[in-house]
């Protein structure tokens, strides 16, 4: 299977796999600015690129068919395993989410980014499986069922955004599996409803959070607010050139809460600007794209909404952590992939370039 | 050949649309956020990361013509606190409180502001107060260090140098009038603070030092000049009073006295009547010295001599309706009795034969009604309505109204031979550096001739000889000057009854004037007459003044000062006074040195004020001083050195002085170096010399033709 023929080594697609080792690599300016031991920071996020590389390589050459068909099972298991630990005692609460495993002699680990790759694969996995014809209640149904199991232990562990990210790559599953269109109709209507259905029953500082995007002039600056402010004013008076690397006073001086995590992209606005953040945008974009190109030529449905799920996934983060940083979006903690620090995010997102890769090398029909 | 995608094409194209459009979204807002709101929130964050501290410039020094300090800043230190270090508010406020004199239960409240990061809990303490809170030894207070305005001579001169707020802003006299050439340049300190509102980092911006003024004034002859005034007041127990003395050649003020006064060094408990400046704020009419004025016309327009005999119609006479009377009846007085009795009805004829037009002239040549613009803020320029709206009582300085400095500056005409010259404080402004910022020369323009000035200088001291201010003799010297008395205005165009300003206006020596003296007391009980109020008071100070001057007596015959030769100065006299001079270095070093040693040792005078800046040097020069052992007293070197300089060196050692002859000091007995007790009395030599040893630091600018020409005329 493995072949490391000069053709295949041609075959990668560079940008592809070069676009998230350079945005990895721009985090690390906005973790080294402003994490509390920026070596220690740093080096970690660098270990996980390399750990992440060596599973991207892994898994290119392994043939993406038997991952889905026989691997996905055992993966999916392991990480529901993982989840119910973590909400064992061995779990760590950090920024009040239980979402961290710590198992003694090991990093800490993040089941839950793993839980994400792990059921786009099941999702994938089951639209290969399914009888061919329309879609039906019974396909969303069962494809609700696989996604239950890891939101639910999420959810015991605090996790709102993350049940989000959940939500928006069943969704994506479904509108590519060929939900009908009056259906994503409905669903498109039905959303906002159900907004403002749930806005009542919402926590105080959830609505709070929502508040201040809506009317930021009134929020308490002090409040719930105060995240969303202050990142505002850090992206602003970064300005279009920005205030320089390691000059970020905002992010440095601890006005900006979060700073090496969720709010790394308001880091990255304050210290390099306009200008840097939008070429930041447009790495991002790359990675997009060149996803998308795989999926498109991808020899089957399988692979190709396997790619799209990856797609999904990377594309919620990445809009629902900019929009909060830029404060058009309510504070979700839903972190921006390969920039914040934490080294099982990157690690899932370079699996799931390995797998982007492996669906690009078996395009061809033989 | 692609394989056949099973995967929906335009659903991919749909979610590549809504990647793009929510990217644009982001990006819209990303402009609107970095480049139209950056400005504003680049302020924002500024304005929670940064504060800015200003740095208080120490602010310029005023000095004394003589380089003796009046008025500087120095560092003092005020109390914050950091609530949240506290830990034991309760504790600690009951106890802050009583040290430093504040409300313990608004000090326990700000103690607790826990919102706040730092509060001010008092500003400028006293050296006790920071050693009592030191010795508390807390947590959580911090001192930051401010400048804090010093008048080393208490009360002394007052008026003229002002006072300033907390915030070292100038807020009258001198300090007002040159606030922003004293004041010197903020500085700023920007601290940058992290988020829990710990300092992160500071930039410090220099605060530049105000310039130092040099004034005209003597310290020394202000504060006898006070004296004399304060206890002229008492005496007539007065409401207040002032008292104005210049230099008639160059119009530089040497004092400038108002009554009540008050300390600059805390006017918190001062009355706006105690700080009012008398001397330039309150006109009055000035009664019978103002007819000067019509006097000085009437000669110079050729229209009488002293000798024309003017008819007083046994001291009544109706002019417009308005029947004006003398105190004493003449029938018939020539111009120099009439000056001297000051008649009323001789001054309206004279002031007839003048006409109101020329009047007018004249009035506006000697400076009424218009200010003088000595450098000192809310100056009046008094009261002179235009001829046509005139009373027939103008001549007789009724129906107008002056100040104290005008009047001065009027005299002055007289006593330097017809020119008006402003009257100045300011002799110079230099910058920290020591380069002379500007040195104004005061306007001048003449007024009346030399001869009319002699004229009327003799008639004037003829009121002082034979007249109405006899009481304004000066022991050793001439002295020349007018009384007036006026009826105080009820300000309904009539005058109230037994209220009286009493004033006094003169100078001396009349041969060479040296200065110019009007002293004028407001609402004297019993006696009220000028010659009887004020003139003792002027008798007083320009005796003093003169002495200290180092004027030489003109009239050694009459004077029962001057017995066989030698002057003796009282100077225990003076040891009893409060410390004259300040006791930082000045241009001379021996004035410093004596400066000095008299600011540490208390004073027995009850009058004398705290002690302002204990000076740790000082003492140690006081030791040097007084022999340890014995208590005697180390004899000073004198020589090379004015009178006033002799006096203020003996003095401050508490030694008396006898001086032989004039000048400056040539030999003393015993001499310097040799330790004597208290009784003995120092003897000195002075001599009258073209070549000083050392150029007198006290007045470089005064000729020395000056006091070689008052050496002849005594030799006459």
């Amino acid at each position: 299977m493995i072949d490391l023929s000069r053709k295949t080594f041609r075959d990668i697609d560079w940008l592809l796999l070069m676009a998230p080792v350079a945005l990895t690599v721009f985090g690390c300016i906005g973790i080294y600015s402003t994490s509390p031991k920026p070596f220690d920071f740093v080096k970690k996020q660098l270990i996980a690129l390399l750990i992440g590389l060596l599973i991207a390589a892994v898994v290119m050459f392994t043939d993406y068919r038997k991952i889905i068909n026989e691997v996905a099972p055992f993966i999916y298991g392991a990480v529901l395993f993982l989840l119910v630990l973590v909400i064992s005692p061995l779990g760590v609460t950090l920024n009040g989410n239980k979402a961290w495993l710590h198992i003694p002699g090991m990093p800490s680990i993040q089941p839950s980014e793993f839980a994400k790759v792990a059921t786009i694969l099941m999702l994938s996995r089951y639209l290969t499986k399914r009888r061919p014809g329309k879609f039906t209640l019974r396909d969303a149904a069962i494809m609700a069922a696989y996604v239950f199991p890891p939101v639910i232990l999420i959810a015991l562990e605090h996790d709102t955004g993350t049940m989000l990210v959940f939500g928006a790559i069943l969704a994506v599953f479904y509108f590519l599996a060929g939900i009908p269109k009056k259906f994503v109709i409905a669903g498109v209507l039905a959303l906002p409803l159900a907004l403002i259905a749930v806005y009542p029953h919402l926590k105080g500082y959830q609505r709070e959070r929502i508040e201040v995007i809506l009317h930021p002039e009134s929020a308490d600056p002090k409040g719930f607010a105060y995240q969303t402010i202050q990142s505002m004013i850090a992206v602003g008076s970064g300005g279009p050139t920005g205030k320089g690397i390691g000059k970020g006073t905002q992010g440095q001086l601890g006005f900006l809460p979060y700073a090496y995590s969720d709010f790394i992209g308001a880091v990255i606005a304050e210290e390099t600007g306009f200008i840097g953040i939008l070429m930041m945008m447009a790495l991002y974009l790359i990675f997009l794209w060149r996803l998308i190109a795989v999926a498109l030529s991808a020899r089957d449905k399988a692979g190709a909404t396997m790619i799209m799920g990856f797609v999904a996934l990377i594309t919620f983060h990445i809009l629902c952590n900019l929009g909060m940083v830029v404060g058009i979006m309510p504070i979700m903690g839903i972190p921006l992939p390969l920039m914040t620090a934490g080294g099982t995010s990157i690690m899932s997102m370079f699996a799931g370039v390995g797998l982007a890769l492996s669906v690009r090398f078996r395009r061809f029909v033989n | 050949m692609p394989s056949k995608s099973k995967t929906p094409k335009n659903r991919l194209r749909i979610i590549q649309l809504l990647i793009i459009v929510w990217l644009l979204a982001i990006c819209a807002r990303l402009v609107w956020l970095q480049v139209k709101e950056y400005p504003n929130l680049s302020a924002r964050a500024e304005r929670q990361q940064q504060a800015s501290i200003p740095l208080t410039p120490m602010r310029g020094v005023i000095y004394d013509r003589n380089g003796n300090e009046l008025a500087r800043s120095s560092e003092v230190k005020s109390l914050y606190a950091y609530p949240n270090q506290i830990t034991d508010a309760q504790l600690i406020a009951p106890r802050l409180a009583k040290i430093l004199d504040l409300d313990k239960d608004e000090l326990l409240k700000r103690l607790k502001a826990s919102d706040k990061v730092c509060v001010a809990i008092k500003r400028k303490l006293s050296d006790q107060e920071v050693a009592q809170v030191d010795a508390l030894n807390l947590q959580g207070l911090r001192y930051v260090n401010e400048m804090k305005r010093q008048y080393l001579n208490g009360t002394t001169a007052a008026h003229v140098l002002g006072f300033v707020d907390v915030d070292e802003k100038g807020l009258s006299g001198l300090e007002r009038y040159f606030d922003q050439t004293i004041r010197g340049q903020e500085g700023k300190m920007t601290v940058t603070f992290d988020a829990l509102k710990k300092p992160f980092d500071h930039e410090i911006e220099k605060s530049v030092q105000g310039a130092n003024i040099h004034l005209t004034l003597d310290a020394t002859i202000q504060h006898y000049a006070e004296k004399a005034l304060r206890e002229g007041i008492r005496r007539s127990n007065a409401r207040g009073g002032t008292l104005v003395m210049m230099k008639p050649a160059t119009g530089e003020i040497l004092a400038l006295a108002s009554y009540p006064t008050f300390d600059p060094n805390d006017v918190s408990d001062s009355t706006d009547l105690q700080k009012r400046n008398r001397a330039i704020e309150t006109a009055f009419e000035p009664g019978s010295i103002f007819k000067i004025v019509a006097y000085s016309a009437a000669l110079e327009e050729k229209l009488i001599t002293p000798n024309t005999l003017i008819n007083c119609g046994n001291g009544t006479i109706t002019i417009n309706g308005q029947k004006i009377q003398d105190t004493h009846p003449h029938s018939s007085l020539t111009a120099t009795q009439a000056l001297a009795q000051s008649s009323n009805v001789a001054a309206i004829i004279i002031g007839q034969k003048l006409g109101y037009e020329r009047l007018a002239q004249y009035i506006e040549r000697f400076g009424f009604g218009q200010r003088t613009k000595i450098e000192l803020p809310a100056e009046s320029r008094g009261i002179l309505t235009n001829v046509k709206h005139w009373t027939p009582t103008i001549p007789i300085g009724y129906g107008i109204s002056v100040t104290a400095v005008q009047a001065a500056a009027a005299f002055s005409c007289i006593a330097n031979g017809g020119t008006w010259v402003q009257p100045h404080l300011v002799k110079q402004i230099t910058s920290t550096y020591g380069e002379i910022i500007s040195e104004p020369q005061g306007e001048r323009h003449r007024v009346i001739s030399p001869d009319t000035a002699a004229t009327l200088t003799s008639m004037l001291e003829g009121v002082v000889v034979r007249g109405t201010a006899k009481a304004a003799k000066i022991e050793g010297y001439r002295a020349a000057g007018k009384t007036g008395t006026s009826k105080k205005a009820n300000g309904k165009h009539g005058y109230m009854a037994g209220k009286y300003v009493a004033s006094f206006a003169g100078f001396a020596p009349v041969e060479n004037p040296e200065i110019v003296c009007i002293v004028s007391i407001d609402e004297p009980v019993g006696a009220y007459f000028g010659g009887d109020v004020a003139a003792p008071i002027f008798a007083q100070a320009v005796s003093h003044a003169l002495q200290i001057m180092g004027v030489a007596p003109e009239n050694a015959v009459e004077s029962s000062f001057v017995a066989g030769g030698v002057k003796t100065f009282e100077v225990p006299q003076l040891v009893d006074e409060r410390p004259l001079l300040s006791q930082t270095p000045a241009a001379n070093q021996g004035v410093a040195q004596a400066a000095k040693a008299s600011s540490a040792p208390p004073t027995p005078n009850a009058e004398a004020p705290a002690n302002h800046n204990p000076n740790r040097e000082a003492d140690d020069k006081e030791a040097q001083n007084v022999h340890q052992a014995s208590g005697e007293i180390l004899v000073p070197d004198l020589n090379g050195r004015g009178i006033r300089e002799a006096l203020a060196l003996c003095a401050s050692r508490g030694l008396k002085l006898q001086a032989n002859g004039e000048g400056i000091v040539s030999g003393q007995s015993p001499p310097p170096g040799t330790y004597v007790t208290k009784e003995v009395i120092c003897r000195v030599r002075l001599v009258r010399t073209m070549q000083k040893k050392s150029p007198p630091a006290r007045d470089p600018k005064k000729p020395p033709a000056a006091h070689a020409q008052a050496t002849a005329t005594r030799a006459q």
